[in-house]
């Protein structure tokens, strides 16, 4: 039994796997490129719309140094985002187009102001005071996702099955097939 | 009415590498005025943290071609738009604090922590130019202003208090401090929708002949903003120099609302009294500006003014209306 149990542990470990909403969970890692070179800030989600929620703290866009941070934000539809200013500057975020259409003003270091992305999309935000300052909050209607890193590297965790995926950078055209999860196959996913 | 000649703007590849945590900026202005005023600017920031250190530095030259026997203020927003190139702020600071209570420590070169002061918020922001109470022509304080010192600065989001001793090193064209100590007050709250400042200064006068003493100013300034309407304003009372008295203000309205995509409207309504003993030297000027800031692409924004001054115009003109055009490239680590 306690062989059983130790086995089960390794390989659980050994698939980088944790728990997610009661169901076992795999982990999916990737790369994602562009003419053969990595795509950083791009974003990756599973379909799974029926998921079950989960109770994560909000996620936080910091302004600090005239700087959104991080650039590309994706979260579940219906998060509420944090928004602090840790700048001695002002900010003023606002999103008017796309997705979440918002403007929250301007408000001093160290205060906070919230948004809930009630609905999937993506929110170009700028600030009306530094207009070099852009970021991009993903809403999509899934838990299971992430953003790649400088090396086009991804990381995310769901529980073991097939799933439609889609990948989304700015700019370029919306990706979409199919991948399972099983902790072992990675997927690539190429812009030509 | 004869127009000067377009002055382009230079833009600055920066082909550097920059260590992790720096970005650098440049941005390119080129303005006309019916002022017979052409310029051009360029800025170079460097920015960002390195192990928890903020970094600000920022270089500026200008190139203005100006009629003979002509005054003019315009595109004087936050530089200054003659002389050679020259650092504007030079700074580090460490900030500390949970989010909840928080300070900070600036050391180096910063512009005078009096008001609104950025130049994020007075520069090719709507405006192309700088408030009366801001223009260095009308006695009050300048938008180039700099102190040689350290700021020191505690509070939490609901207020904020800050301490700055320093050196007066303005960047000013014309006019610039007498050397000596300057102690800079201010507190900040925030209420609702409402940003409060208040700012007190005691510094040295401007080094003329006539300026004798020291200056000392006093004002408030308030934000205020909903829906895409901001409005902000600052006030002030104070002394250039011995026997004198500058009081004035402005008052910034913007507006920019989602139907109106990359266009914000601004307006600005504003007023300053400098009074001396000698009555021909006493100005009451006042003036009302009408603009719009439209972004063209990512990073080229157009702006236009047009900017009344019925009493004491600084330029020959009572009315005049200024064109821009800025460009800002940032360099991402």
């Amino acid at each position: 039994m306690r062989v059983c149990i130790l086995a089960t542990t390794l390989l659980a470990l050994a698939m980088g796997s944790s728990t997610i909403g009661g169901v076992a969970a795999g982990e999916l890692r990737g790369v994602l490129r562009a003419d053969a070179r990595p795509v950083m800030d791009a974003v990756i989600w599973l379909e799974a719309p029926s998921a079950p929620a989960s109770s994560a703290p909000a996620p936080v866009l910091d302004q600090h140094n005239l700087e959104f941070l991080p650039r590309v934000l994706v979260v579940r539809v219906g998060t509420k985002v944090k928004f602090p200013n840790n700048d001695r500057v002002f900010h003023n975020v606002f999103s008017f187009r796309d997705g979440k259409r918002f403007d929250l003003g301007v408000y001093p270091i160290g205060a906070v102001k919230y948004v809930t992305f009630d609905r999937e999309g993506v929110s170009r935000l700028f600030c009306n005071i530094h207009p070099n300052m852009a970021a991009y909050v993903v809403a999509v209607d899934s838990p299971y996702f992430a953003a790649s890193d400088a090396n086009g590297a991804f990381t995310l965790r769901a529980p073991p099955g097939q799933y439609s995926y889609k990948v989304w950078r700015a700019g370029m055209t919306l990706r979409e097939g199919r991948v399972t999860v099983d902790g072992v196959t990675p997927l690539v996913v190429e812009w030509p | 009415m004869k127009l000067a000649v377009l002055v382009l703007a230079t833009q600055l590849a920066a082909s550097a590498a920059f260590a992790q945590g720096l970005n650098a900026e440049v941005s390119g202005t080129a303005g006309l005025s019916t002022d017979d005023v052409a310029a051009a600017a360029t800025q170079v920031r460097v920015f960002g943290e390195l192990r928890h250190i903020s970094i600000f530095a920022e270089g500026t030259w200008t190139g203005s071609a100006i009629a003979d026997g002509v005054r003019s203020e315009a595109f004087s927003t936050a530089y200054p738009y003659e002389g050679p190139p020259r650092v504007m702020d030079a700074y580090l600071e460490r900030r500390i604090g949970d989010g909840r209570v928080f300070g900070s420590v600036r050391a180096g070169r910063f512009r005078t922590p009096f008001g609104i002061y950025a130049a994020s918020e007075h520069a090719y922001n709507g405006f192309l130019r700088a408030p009366l109470i801001r223009y260095e022509g009308y006695w009050s304080l300048t938008n180039t202003m700099l102190e040689h010192g350290v700021n020191v600065m505690a509070g939490t989001s609901r207020l904020q208090a800050e301490v700055t001793i320093g050196r007066p090193a303005d960047a000013s064209d014309d006019f610039t401090r007498r050397s000596g100590t300057d102690l800079v007050l201010r507190a900040q709250t925030y209420v609702g929708p409402f940003v409060i400042g208040f700012s007190h200064m005691r510094s040295e006068a401007y080094d003329l002949p006539y300026a004798v003493g020291g200056m000392q100013f006093t004002g408030v300034d308030v934000r205020w903003m909903s829906s895409g309407v901001q409005v902000r304003g600052e006030w002030l009372t104070g002394r250039p120099w011995d026997d004198s008295r500058t009081s004035g203000g402005y008052v910034d309205v913007s507006l920019h609302r989602p139907f109106m995509g990359p266009v914000t409207l601004v307006s600005r309504l504003e007023n300053l009294d400098y009074d001396t003993p000698d009555p021909a030297y006493a100005d009451v000027a006042s003036g009302v500006t009408l603009g719009a800031r439209v972004k063209l692409i990512q990073g080229l924004y157009g702006q236009v003014n047009v900017s009344h001054r019925p009493t004491q115009p600084y330029g020959q003109n009572t009315t005049a209306t200024d064109v821009a055009l800025t460009y800002t490239l940032r360099y991402r680590h």
